[in-house]
């Protein structure tokens, strides 16, 4: 009966560090934003230096991106962006953690699958809760997932003043596109 | 043609709307700095561009930093130097050519300090020599 104990726990141990290690990473994923208002000047940006780590392991999933990455068509908006609205330079990163639910590493084929992502937004020092539809699928041992999501200012206290109010949007569409390869 | 006092103000006022409208269109559509019209605020080795991090990890952000190092992995869309600072190119430059080992010299603009991957972050990088 002991022994058996000690077999599982060592087995136990073993299968725990055989998996430790998988993990999935980029350092240019790409998150776009648009708070567009039809009619006006569009609203959006691209960041195309975004962190993003999955552990195949267990499905979990961390991003950091910094807001100076995010880059507008019209520079002034870009400035206006970080200075008036994001704070910038107090607050430079935006991250996520959180979880792809019911993720197996193995299930992931070359055909796109629907997962569910649940975790934290921290933008501006100010966690949010958030759930995102996930495309996920695995071609040449690259995981690429694509997600998208909406945030509103308030949830981060963003104050927009009354005179662009109408030229941005209510929500905030946040989408992603994240190429994943093997950390070494 | 001598114009009479009347239509002349009128001129003078177009020319001022016309003057306005062009500048406050400049202003608003002013092109985006590139990484000549930034402050450099480093010039050095890698190893002492990490030292510096190391104190106070913020103290380069935003701005343009050049710094001298070793290759020691070339990434999507990147390089990285001395194993700590991810370098990510430029749109236009070319990673072909670049070998690891390598000593490089490049400018780009630190983006900030990656505690996922505990490395320094630069984007908009172009190779010196």
């Amino acid at each position: 009966m002991v022994s058996k104990k000690i077999i599982l726990s060592i087995l136990l141990v073993l299968f725990c560090t055989s998996i430790q290690a998988q993990k999935y990473f980029t350092k240019t994923g790409i998150t776009n934003f648009k708070a567009s208002v039809e009619a006006f000047e569009p609203v959006a940006a691209t960041s195309n230096s975004t962190t993003a780590i999955v552990n195949t392991a267990d499905g979990g999933i961390a991003a950091l991106l910094f807001m100076k990455s995010f880059h507008f068509e019209v520079a002034l908006m870009e400035e206006h962006f970080n200075e008036n609205y994001m704070d910038s330079d107090k607050f430079p990163k935006g991250t996520f953690r959180g979880y792809i639910v019911g993720f197996n590493f193995s299930d992931l084929s070359e055909t796109e699958k629907e997962y569910t992502i649940n975790g934290t937004l921290n933008i501006r020092g100010i966690d949010k809760e958030v759930e995102a539809i996930a495309k996920i699928k695995l071609v040449n041992s690259t995981i690429s997932l694509i997600s998208d999501f909406n945030v509103t200012p308030q949830d981060f206290e963003i104050k927009i003043p009354n005179i662009v109010r109408k030229k941005i949007s209510e929500q905030i569409n946040i989408t992603l596109e994240y190429e994943l390869i093997e950390k070494k | 043609m001598s114009l009479s006092k009347r239509n002349k103000r009128i001129v003078f006022g177009l020319i001022l709307i016309l003057i306005g409208a062009y500048s406050m269109y400049k202003y608003t559509y002013k092109p985006h700095k590139t990484i000549d019209d930034i402050e450099l605020k480093f010039s050095g080795n890698a190893t002492d561009f990490l030292t510096k991090i190391k104190e106070n990890n913020a103290v380069f952000n935003d701005a343009v930093v050049q710094i001298k190092g070793k290759v020691t992995s070339i990434e999507v869309q990147g390089i990285n130097l001395n194993n700590a600072i991810f370098c990510q190119m430029d749109e236009t430059t070319s990673l072909s050519g670049l070998k690891v080992g390598q000593e490089i010299e490049i400018k780009g603009r630190m983006i900030g300090y990656d505690d996922l991957l505990e490395e320094t972050k630069l984007d908009k990088t172009v190779i010196i020599k």
